[in-house]
């Protein structure tokens, strides 16, 4: 934990510093966001979700003791409240159509390439890659609530197997071995929809 | 020299990705991935796989989400936190003071300008 996240974290401990916990959403709000949504896969939701995480951690920091990095422990409630979410809604949450919506369209067209995406700007490589982006997105959506936590923590948020431990309370044996179930199942669903 | 088989080789792609094998593990599956067609291929559906969902882009949270947080920690605290900010507290009191300036300047100016013309004594 950074110096300033600890007096961030211990001001709102504290005094229940509003200031310092709005700088702690700025910091963090991005990285929350980006997991509850790749978890959840519905924007709508993953902004009610993300507001929630938030809650939490205001009613809560005070049983952060500062033994684990904050990012951690923010994760850790992050990842709950989205598996909570998903089991009251079924495995899939997309809205009706089953599509990203606009907004999330339009932030797939507008980011940077990644490694996949085609090297030609045009409008066909900007559509292969929200198509890619959507078949992704709907291969983590097929996996079961703790099969997909670990692939966005590993795969998405890049957290190390022991930090994903504390995340998720599993043994590291455990982590490794249904994080390769879980890749290996999102390759499957892939190979069967290329083909 | 170890060696590993189909089965083997395929429970040890995850470790091979995330570099979590120890050399001679390593060794044996990359000497196995050469001369098996089969697994290699596996292995390349299973790095594309890998490298897509690290390739996604990162979603930014949108801009009105911590006011959000703020008006939902509001409410269940009943105005106790987040309580919507004073004038003065929202206005700074440099600001303050040069209106309330300009505002008794505007008052005398009026007032003077109200007055009748004052006769001038010989």
């Amino acid at each position: 934990m950074t110096l300033r996240e600890r007096i961030l974290v211990e001001r709102v401990q504290k005094h229940r510093d509003e200031k310092a916990f709005e700088e702690i959403m700025r910091m963090y709000q991005h990285k929350v966001y980006n997991l509850v949504y790749r978890m959840i896969g519905n924007a709508d939701e993953a902004e009610e979700i993300a507001q929630e995480v938030f809650v939490t951690v205001w009613k809560a920091i005070d049983g952060f003791r500062g033994d684990a990095k904050f990012s951690t422990w923010l994760y850790r409630i992050s990842a709950n409240h989205c598996k909570n979410r998903m089991k009251y809604l079924g495995r899939r949450s997309y809205n009706a159509t089953g599509e990203l919506n606009e907004a999330t369209e339009r932030e797939a067209a507008s980011a940077a390439p990644t490694s996949l995406r085609p090297h030609v700007d045009g409008p066909e490589a900007v559509l292969e890659g929200i198509e890619l982006e959507r078949a992704v997105q709907d291969g983590i959506a097929q996996l079961d609530e703790d099969h997909r936590a670990l692939v966005v923590l590993r795969d998405v948020e890049d957290l190390s197997y022991e930090e994903i431990a504390k995340v998720t309370g599993l043994e590291l044996g455990t982590v490794k071995s249904r994080l390769h179930r879980a890749r290996l199942q999102l390759k499957d669903f892939l190979a069967r929809l290329l083909k | 020299m170890k060696t590993v088989d189909h089965v083997q080789a395929e429970e040890l792609f995850s470790s091979y990705w995330d570099e979590d094998l120890d050399p001679e593990t390593q060794k044996a599956l990359e000497e196995h991935l050469k001369t098996c067609l089969v697994c290699r291929r596996e292995y390349q559906a299973f790095e594309t796989t890998v490298r897509s969902v690290e390739g996604l882009h990162k979603m930014s949270a949108p801009g009105h989400l911590a006011e959000g947080v703020k008006d939902r920690i509001r409410k269940r605290s009943k105005g106790r936190f987040f309580a919507p900010r004073k004038l003065s507290e929202r206005v700074p009191y440099e600001v303050v003071s040069l209106l309330m300036l300009g505002l008794l300047l505007a008052v005398y100016v009026v007032l003077q300008l109200a007055q009748p013309a004052q006769l001038r004594l010989p």
